[in-house]
């Protein structure tokens, strides 16, 4: 930006020379200090005709902010932006945390300066950490679906995998599962408990009618495969018929609004049997196929396209001290004067 | 054999600050202020703080030096042999030799303008001169002089005041005004000369 800012400077004839000459592509360079050459008195203010003016700009980086890394990541930065690192101490391995640093973050400074670091040891995992991390140290392995079966099968699914059944204890000790949790699919650790709800198998209604073929029937009584035959007790055996018929509409449509009022479960197949009844009175894991709730963070890094830029001149070296470029061949000679005295009396 | 009257303070710059090293610090400053070398850079068409520095140092360290070498009792001295009554005193004694003039001044003033300079060289090139003025006054209240066959032999001086002003290229760079003591008696060994040609001159 300095570059182009006097590049543009009108009817001016100005080469630009740049201390250092390769610059890291990966750090961003800041003028430190300048030099005019074949300038007038007024710093070139005021440009004259046929005079190149020449300015040498010394650049160098800003100190990056290392607070809080590593050691190796802090070096790493440091490295990028040109500049030397001092750890103290010098044998802390990688993994310390940078607690200082000086020059601080944001200071201008000279390519190659050294920049020290104060490192600690690192701390453990802060407690403010609040994201659920999945129970560490057993293999996570997938619930497989459950419903639809009865205890033994399920337990034997289970067993297959690591994982371990639990009847709901309000539901029936018998009959198939009509829910399970966690949802089939769901990775859970080895070892974990699946819990399961029962439901009585439907398909004992018929046979608790007895008046179907092949059913028992009572010593002396007609069976009833006398068909065709104009017996009282036909009326009786078609009740029968009916009313297991009602009951299997009943269970159907029992069946289909259960279903319905589940439909926005993600699993269809439990939606399907699962019972709003049916709550989960134990810690459940979370299920990885759920939304997290963890709020979402977006990045979006906005470089300043126009940094303020400023120029400053350095003081006039000490008396003794090293110029910082060659110093001009000067000489002076000196040429004393002894003076015209003049005597004046005093008149009193 | 080189007579020399002892004063205290001896040379300008040390009537002008206590550590004489602040003389050139004082002309830098001065020079930096009142961008007193820029035509010099513009002479030398250099420019830059290096060279800026350089010179200005260059240049301060000389002007220092031009004022170190102004030795106040010499500058007395030289006010002291221009006074007409110590001439005629002298052609007096010479044409009665052996004999001794004695001569009392009063309250007098001596005043001295020197006007130093440097010339500056950039790359063995003569690129500007950068001229001083150094202003003395001294105010002696007393004086008497022996002088025996021509020759001023002893000094008895009184009080005396001295003033100095210091100035670059027309702009001042210090003034001071201080009090000057000298022994009472000075016993100048074989005496100094007074041109009886001279004595007409003051």
């Amino acid at each position: 930006m300095a570059r182009d800012t006097l590049l543009s400077v009108p009817d001016a004839d100005i080469d630009i020379q740049v201390i250092p000459q390769t610059l890291l592509p990966t750090s961003m360079s800041y003028v430190i200090d300048y030099v005019v050459e074949n300038c007038s008195a007024d710093h070139g203010i005021a440009i004259q005709d046929d005079v190149v003016y020449t300015v040498i700009l010394e650049v160098g980086p800003k100190v990056p902010d290392v607070q809080g890394l590593s050691r190796a990541d802090a070096e790493t930065d440091l490295d990028a932006a040109g500049l030397g690192k001092d750890p103290q101490p010098a044998s802390a391995s990688a993994d310390w945390k940078v607690d200082g640093q000086d020059p601080p973050a944001g200071k201008l400074v000279s390519f190659g300066t050294t920049v020290r670091l104060d490192l600690v040891p690192p701390n453990p995992p802060s407690p403010k950490i609040t994201t659920p991390a999945p129970p560490q140290g057993k293999p996570q392995v997938t619930v497989p679906p459950l419903i639809g079966l009865g205890p033994a099968a399920a337990r034997r699914q289970l067993s297959e995998v690591g994982l371990v059944l639990r009847v709901d204890p309000d539901s029936p000790e018998t009959g198939e599962i009509s829910s399970q949790d966690p949802a089939a699919g769901s990775q859970v650790s080895e070892g974990a408990t699946v819990t399961v709800s029962l439901q009585e198998a439907v398909t004992e209604a018929p046979n608790r009618g007895g008046g179907g073929g092949g059913g028992k029937t009572g010593p002396g009584k007609i069976s009833t495969n006398d068909s065709g035959s104009s017996s009282p007790l036909v009326p009786t055996g078609l009740l029968g018929v009916v009313l297991v018929g009602v009951a299997l509409a009943l269970v159907l449509v029992a069946r289909t609004l259960r279903a319905r009022r589940t439909v926005p479960t993600s699993d269809p197949h439990q939606a399907q049997f699962q019972s709003p009844s049916q709550t989960k009175p134990y810690p459940q894991f979370p299920s990885q196929t759920q939304p997290q709730q963890v709020p979402s963070i977006h990045c979006d890094p906005q470089p300043d396209p126009a940094p303020r830029l400023e120029i400053h001149l350095t003081g006039s070296p000490s008396h003794g001290a090293a110029p910082s470029a060659p110093v001009p061949d000067i000489r002076v000679e000196l040429f004393a004067d002894p003076g015209r005295q003049e005597l004046r009396e005093v008149v009193s | 054999m080189t007579v020399h009257i002892e004063t205290e303070p001896g040379t300008a710059d040390l009537l002008l600050f206590a550590d004489p090293r602040n003389a050139a610090v004082e002309l830098s400053r001065v020079l930096d202020a009142r961008r007193t070398l820029e035509r010099v850079e513009d002479g030398a068409q250099r420019a830059g703080s290096v060279f800026r520095d350089a010179l200005n140092g260059r240049v301060a360290e000389a002007g220092g030096e031009l004022l170190r070498g102004i030795d106040l009792g010499a500058v007395l001295l030289g006010g002291w042999q221009r006074y007409r009554e110590l001439a005629l005193a002298a052609r007096r004694s010479v044409e009665q030799p052996g004999s001794t003039e004695m001569v009392r001044l009063a309250g007098h003033t001596i005043t001295s303008k020197h006007a130093p300079y440097v010339d500056v060289y950039v790359e063995g090139q003569h690129v500007a001169r950068v001229d001083f003025g150094i202003d003395l006054e001294f105010d002696v209240v007393l004086l008497q002089a022996s002088i025996r066959n021509g020759r001023l032999m002893s000094l008895r001086a009184g009080d005396c005041t001295a003033s100095i002003t210091w100035s670059v290229e027309g702009f001042p760079v210090a003034q001071n005004t201080a009090r000057l003591t000298m022994p009472l008696q000075l016993r100048l060994g074989e005496g100094i000369p007074l041109g009886g040609a001279d004595a007409s001159r003051s």
